[in-house]
């Protein structure tokens, strides 16, 4: 009998054989499957670009920390009423941190997979590299960002300073600081690698797709703001000088930067993220309702700045005591309708030449003049008669850029030479070469990495 | 002032049910007997014992409770109890009215026969520990819309924790936390955390989750055995290291055909906030005065230097119109809750075949609206004997159930939000409708609480056969195959209200979605059981196989665009987005259990399961779980004869090593890419990484040491446990942070070990036990401390912003900054550091120290009482010894200065201007979301959970026909004994307390 049984049971264990465990996932691919095409391989990079719709992805958070606001309250988005008084450790945290490196594990996607993407043909091939190279240029300018907050400015000489990890794959890692040179080179190195890769060739399949890809003009644009920021003005010069020969829109027509973002006349954009705002993918919380709950003011200093004329300061893109209206389409003879604007457009025309007169200030003054004032007569400000201080070129960036997440930038690369001090009404002080340039690292970081506390 | 109301009504309540009958005259010539049997070692009732009159015929048979109540008998009858595999009892009946039967089984510890099952000893009780709730808790309970709200205070180290809402589930630990869970303020999270640290429930021998509870009819339930110790869960391998809940359904007694009606109704009063009040108008206006809040009207109507006279005139005026204004918003918006639970059921059977059909309704409205409950279920069994070798059954069960809510703000914080001074029929809620564009603009409150529901529906349906066969004497084969079919549908609907924009109101456009998801279980099971007794030598094999396989799958829709002409749910926008899913997973075990008993005095039990899983990569498929057990009954030595009191003393011990999946899928294992993802960047398609991953995942290991006493004293007048266990569990799976650089905040690791330790006591005794009287009394305790022992090679690992686990500590130690007070010169909150210094908000640090989010001593008391028909029975329930953080009060304190309302006298205790001396900050400088340990507080508690007062009018009304007409009032969350200063000690969230509720009930058997 008992050798019956134990025939059953080793029966029983034979007959239920271990295939019965074999089950792969239905729902998700993996790593070699997933990216077995060049097709997956571009959703890949549709989902970095649509990681960056969402206003956290945004740098506008840094405008909290410049000069440009004069009220802010907490509401009920205390962070940036922190950041407004340079606090960044009081919970909720600054996020820009986590969400960079998000994007950057996004980017790392692409990178990573690069070389296991097979190619049919030389077609292909050119495909998988613009892609590539796309994910480059995004991860420099995540690092850049990064770096620009959460380490020293990086002047040319201070190389040897703490910078920021440098977080160049995807799995897991525990990483120190790099050195502050050491993630420069890295993005100018990423910026050059994909700068040799990209085509000239319109990429993009339309016109109207070519502000929507990180291309050729967008990572010149980059190097450029990066060369600028880190004072290498040759550079800045050289990558800048691509663009000053590109028309801006009339004033006439400066609407069209803002509403018209797919018009032929419109070249003043070189790199935006479309505006899911109105479709089921939109992310609720916008800048616009940033700007709401925090119940911002813009200062009186900026909105005097501007000159009579000035398009830029009509109502309907700044409201004295308002919002500024970049991010909304207001009501006007075109809309019957207030309507968020969120296409946000990371990468202007304006900019470049504002880096360029910049750039080229030291050398050739009269040259810098003659940019400024290219800029300045689109968009109705009186013009310079005589040539430029740095101090108008910064001026002409603030009523250019405001609301774009490039002022705190400013401040930190130029306070110390141009000796500007931001107060507050409770009176802290943001003073030149103040450690509260240097953001905290949020706790994120620091519970789990013991490298950096 | 409550708490008086509730003792007066109650005593009304008592009244009116003794009320219907007067006492009645014992001399009467024929009599009734009623009483309860028991197994005479452990206690339990026994179900469908056959009670006859000796030398007659006639008899009846014990019901679900182990009740029996027999009529028409003399002082001179002599009633036979039998029972399979118990010794036949008589008793003569004399002058008693209530006789209880304790029954003493044939041979000891081991499984009699094998018929139908029901009687069958459960052999692990003999060496493991395994906790049984009393059926009376189901039948006789609290209309619940789930029965996991009944498991409270029923068995020690059974920790439940209930949640306020209609319908919400509750947590349930046993033996302590074993898994790293978190204490979270995030829902998501917080579910990760429960998933890991939560028992395994198994209906009928099926694995269920805890979201079916809903789905079952607590009244279908014949048992729940909680498995605590490493012995008695190795036969669930890989799953059971958390414990297990096995819940059994009723199958049909043997007997006469009865029939059961039960209605009970329930009315859900408006309870308040707790603790806490809400602040009044005067105050409120004042408050938003003094602190300039912009969207208040107190500061809206503040005379300003430049108003004009008549400005200020009418500033004034309306100012005191609004203070004599004072809206109690939580009446306004609750009502009186219904609670209707309806219940048919009919069992019986003849000599081969038996059954049971049971149908319920459960209809339980929210405190709001849009809230409720409902639930359809209806199950049958069947047994049947095929010959004397062969029986098969059959059972199947089909149940619905609906739940639905307000799923806008939640209703809970809408009340904080609406003024005092505002009224139902106010025209523009300045404070909550600011006219800021792109907001959702609301008429009034009600709009706003309707204006986005969530309503789900889950259909569940499980079919059942197993077969049992005695293919020679001590040698069985039991087999068993069943299908589970799952079937959930959850719907959004957000009406398109009206939306602020610049020219004024527009209409929204409306949302609705849907989300299917289907399941289908299939499982087979088969085992073989093998007996022999030689002489003073009993031996006992079980081996088998199981294998279960799952497959779930959805499909759900969002589309924009409500047209408001027809049904929402159909007036969609046919512009939707999809999103499907589909996954697969199964597992094969094998186990096998051994038993040697040495003439009923000493026992050995070893059992062993090979569990594989599909969600391990293959070379670390398969784990194995083991564990062994000895039991002494020390009361059959015959030094013990001097101790002759003592009816059973037990001794046992085991030890068992058992592993918990918590929280492993398959894709954490490596890199897998989402092509399911349903949103589009642009019209294209986006891919993204599924999740972090960690390829070195493996199970949590939980080795547990158990050592316990069973006794039973005085004549089977008081049974007791009391047991002591140290749980190991090491591998420790725990979503820990990671370094936010690499783009991922949390991952699932192995990081350390833990330890719990413990002391559980039982207790049940009839108190008093007279000819028409009982009283009996059950007593559970139990002490758990909980200590992390080790995190491998780290000293600390923290978690989010309030997870800390640090070597020697508990795993659910409130991490908060320590709160020094204001300063009151600036009003600013000041906090210790660790060495006692006082420093300012941002840079505090967090600390332990104030206590533990787990209460260590929890446990439970009843009282039953039984005078001849009636039938009074009472739970209290406490814990003790842990800490609650009072998240309305930080809410208050945080909000305030955005126009919320605080609690009354909240004003008097804020710093207002330099000098004071006040416990809490000026709100418009704090708005720190971190934790403090300002709002950790005391959340011990005794709970008077119930009182339950059943009569049985049968005998008086002397309905033909009719064996019990019991006519029942209950009422429940009478009183709270607290020193928590919030909502509930048990609740976490803003939410409501435990409701108290008033039931009326008629049942009917026949």
């Amino acid at each position: 009998m008992k050798r019956n049984i134990a025939v059953v049971l080793c029966c029983m264990v034979l007959f239920s054989s271990c295939e019965l465990l074999d089950i792969t996932p239905k729902h998700v691919v993996s790593q070699e499957k997933a990216f077995n095409d060049v097709e997956s391989y571009e959703m890949a990079l549709n989902n970095v670009f649509r990681t960056m719709t969402t206003s956290v992805m945004t740098m506008q958070t840094t405008d909290y920390a410049s000069d440009d606001f004069s009220v802010v309250v907490p509401g009920y988005a205390p962070t940036n009423y922190n950041i407004y008084n340079w606090d960044y450790q009081t919970q909720p945290q600054p996020s820009v941190w986590k969400y960079q490196y998000f994007l950057i594990a996004n980017e790392n996607v692409l990178i990573d997979n690069y070389f296991i993407v097979p190619a049919a043909d030389e077609a292909e091939q050119a495909k998988i590299d613009q892609i590539y190279a796309q994910a480059l240029g995004l991860r420099a300018w995540s690092l850049f960002n990064i770096v620009q907050l959460y380490a020293p400015h990086y002047n040319g000489q201070n190389g040897n300073e703490e910078g920021i990890p440098l977080k160049l794959k995807l799995e897991l890692e525990y990483l120190r600081k790099a050195k502050l040179g050491e993630v420069y080179q890295q993005i100018f190195s990423d910026l050059e690698k994909a700068e040799r890769l990209l085509t000239e060739s319109e990429y993009a399949p339309s016109v109207n797709d070519k502000a929507y890809q990180f291309g050729l003009d967008a990572v010149r644009a980059l190097r450029a703001r990066v060369a600028l920021f880190t004072n290498d003005l040759e550079m800045a010069k050289s990558a800048s000088a691509h663009f000053i020969n590109t028309e801006l829109l009339n004033k006439e027509n400066y609407w069209m930067l803002w509403e018209d973002q797919f018009g032929s006349l419109n070249k003043e954009i070189l790199f935006m993220t479309h505006d899911l705002s109105d479709t089921d993918d939109a992310e609720l919380i916008d800048y616009h309702v940033m700007y709401e709950t925090n119940k911002v003011r813009l200062s009186g200093e900026l909105m005097d700045s501007f000159s009579p004329g000035d398009v830029r300061q009509e109502a309907s893109y700044i409201g004295p005591g308002q919002m500024p209206y970049k991010h909304v389409i207001p009501v006007n003879d075109r809309n019957d309708q207030m309507d968020r604007n969120l296409h946000y457009k990371h990468f202007r025309l304006a900019e470049q030449y504002l880096i360029y007169a910049e750039a080229v200030l030291p050398d050739d003054p009269e040259e810098a003049m003659r940019v400024l004032n290219i800029l300045k007569a689109k968009r109705g400000a009186e013009l310079l008669t005589t040539v430029p201080t740095m101090d108008d070129i910064l001026e002409e960036r603030r009523r250019e850029l405001f609301a774009e997440g490039l002022r705190f930038y400013d401040l930190k690369r130029l306070s110390d030479e141009m000796n500007i001090v931001v107060e507050r009404q409770d009176g802290t002080v943001l003073a030149p070469n103040s450690p509260l340039y240097i953001w905290e690292i949020p706790k994120e970081e620091t519970n789990s990495n013991p490298y950096i506390n | 002032m409550n708490a008086i109301k509730t003792k007066i009504s109650l005593v009304v309540l008592v009244v009116s049910v003794l009320g219907f009958g007067s006492f009645p005259l014992k001399a009467q010539e024929s009599r009734t007997v009623q009483g309860i049997v028991t197994d005479a070692q452990t206690g339990e009732s026994l179900i469908g014992v056959t009670v006859i009159l000796k030398n007659t015929s006639s008899g009846v048979i014990t019901n679900y409770e182990g009740h029996y109540s027999f009529g028409g008998l003399v002082p001179e009858s002599v009633l036979q109890f039998s029972y399979i595999g118990y010794e036949k009892q008589e008793v003569k009946v004399g002058e008693k009215a209530i006789i209880d039967v304790q029954l003493e089984p044939v041979s000891h510890d081991l499984e009699a026969v094998v018929v139908f099952g029901e009687n069958r000893k459960d052999v692990r009780s003999i060496t493991g520990s395994v906790g049984k709730i009393d059926t009376k808790v189901f039948s006789a309970g609290t209309p619940a819309g789930s029965f996991d709200q009944l498991l409270q205070g029923q068995v020690a180290g059974l920790a439940i924790q209930s949640s306020g809402e209609p319908g919400e589930k509750a947590t349930i630990r046993i033996r302590g936390n074993n898994s790293l869970g978190i204490r979270a303020k995030d829902d998501a999270e917080l579910v990760s955390a429960n998933r890991a640290n939560e028992p395994l429930y198994i209906l009928n021998g099926t694995p269920i989750s805890s979201d079916v509870f809903n789905t079952i009819n607590p009244d279908d339930i014949v048992d729940i055995r909680v498995l605590k110790d490493g012995l008695s869960t190795v036969e669930y391998g890989t799953r059971g290291a958390n414990g297990v809940i096995e819940i059994k359904t009723k199958r049909g007694i043997v007997g006469q055909t009865t029939y059961n009606v039960r209605y009970q109704h329930t009315v859900k009063p408006i309870s308040g906030l707790g603790g806490i009040s809400l602040m009044q108008s005067p105050e409120k206006l004042a408050l938003e005065r003094e602190l300039e809040i912009v969207t208040g009207l107190g500061f809206i109507y503040t005379p300003q230097p430049d108003d004009s006279e008549e400005e200020i005139y009418i500033k004034n005026k309306r100012y005191r119109q609004l203070e004599s204004v004072n809206t109690n918003w939580l009446k306004e918006l609750s009502r009186v809750a219904q609670v209707k639970d309806l219940q048919v059921s009919m069992s019986g059977g003849a000599n081969d075949t038996r059954y049971y059909l049971s149908t319920s309704y459960y209809d339980e409205q929210g405190g709001y609206e849009t809230s409720g409950a409902n639930r359809f279920t209806t199950r049958f069994n069947l047994d049947h004997n095929l010959n004397e070798d062969v029986s098969i059954g059959f059972d199947s069960s089909v149940g619905r159930s609906q739940r639905s809510k307000s799923n806008n703000t939640s209703p809970a914080s809408l009340i904080y939000t609406l003024q005092p001074y505002e009224t139902a029929s106010d025209e523009d809620f300045i404070a909550r409708n600011p006219l800021e564009n792109s907001i959702q603009y609301f008429e009034d409150p009600f709009e706003e609480l309707n204006s986005r529901t969530t309503d789900l529906t889950t259909w569940r349906l499980d079919l059942n056969t197993n077969l049992s066969w005695v293919i020679a004497t001590g040698l069985n084969l039991n087999a068993r195959a069943g299908i589970t079919y799952n079937d959930g549908e959850n719907n959004i609907i957000t009406l398109p209200n009206r939306m602020v924009a610049e020219a004024g109101l527009v209409k929204g456009e409306g949302v609705f979605s849907k989300n299917e998801s289907k399941a289908l279980t299939s499982r087979g099971n088969i085992s073989l059981d093998y007996s022999k007794h030689m002489g003073n030598h009993s031996l006992s094999f079980n081996g088998g196989t199981e294998y279960i396989h799952t497959r779930s799958w959805g499909f759900g829709f969002t589309s924009r665009g409500i047209s408001e002409k027809v049904d929402p749910e159909i007036g969609a926008n046919p512009q939707a987005t999809i999103s499907t899913s589909k996954y697969y997973d199964a597992l094969l075990g094998f186990y096998m259990r051994g038993n040697y008993n040495f003439n009923s005095k000493y026992n050995v039990t070893g059992s062993f399961r090979y569990d594989g899983s599909s969600i391990l990569p293959e070379d670390k498929r398969f784990v194995p779980a083991w564990g062994v057990g000895a039991a002494w009954n020390v009361q059959k030595e015959d030094w013990f004869e001097p101790f002759y009191f003592f009816d059973q003393f037990k001794l046992r011990a085991s030890y068992g090593v058992n592993y918990n999946s918590g929280g492993i899928r398959q894709t954490l294992g490596l890199p897998f890419y989402d092509f399911t993802n349903s949103d589009t960047y642009r019209g294209e398609r986006v891919v993204n990484l599924l999740e972090f991953w960690n390829s070195d995942l493996k199970f949590e290991r939980a080795r547990q040491w158990s050592l316990a006493l069973d006794f039973g004293l005085f004549s089977h007048r008081i049974y007791g446990t009391i047991e002591g266990y140290v749980k190991n569990t090491d591998d420790l799976l725990a979503a820990v942070d990671i370094p936010v650089s690499n783009g991922y905040s949390t991952l699932l690791r192995n990081i350390g070990q833990l330890r719990n330790r413990g002391i559980e006591v039982q207790l049940s005794a009839v108190a008093v036990r007279t000819d028409d009287f009982r009283w009996t009394t059950s007593l559970n305790f139990a002490y758990n401390d909980n200590e992390i022992t080790d995190l491998y090679l780290q000293d600390e690992i923290k978690v989010g912003s309030e997870g800390y686990f640090k070597v020697g500590e508990p795993t659910n130690s409130a991490y908060v900054k320590h709160w020094a007070g204001v300063n009151p010169v600036n009003g600013m909150p000041l906090y210790y550091d660790e060495n006692g210094n006082i420093v300012a908000g941002g840079v505090a640090p967090q600390m332990t120290g104030f206590g533990t989010y787990t209460h260590p001593v929890t446990g439970g008391l009843t009282h039953i009482f039984n005078y001849d028909d009636l039938e009074v029975s009472t739970l209290f329930t406490y814990a003790w010894g842990g800490v609650n953080y009072n998240n309305l009060k930080a809410r208050m304190i945080r909000n305030v200065k955005n126009g919320e309302v605080p609690y009354d006298g909240f004003m008097s205790d804020i710093w207002l201007k330099p000098g004071d001396e006040k416990p809490l900050p000026n709100p418009k400088f704090f708005s720190d979301t971190s934790v403090n340990s300002l709002f950790v507080e005391n959340a011990s508690y005794i709970r008077w959970k119930n009182i339950i007062v059943r009569y049985n009018l049968s005998e008086k009304l002397k309905l033909k026909g009719i064996s019990a007409l019991k006519i029942t009032a209950q009422a429940n969350n009478l009183l709270t004994i607290t020193g928590y200063d919030g909502i509930d000690p048990e609740i976490t969230g803003i939410g409501q307390p435990l409701p108290r509720s008033f039931t009326m009930g008629l049942d009917v058997t026949f």
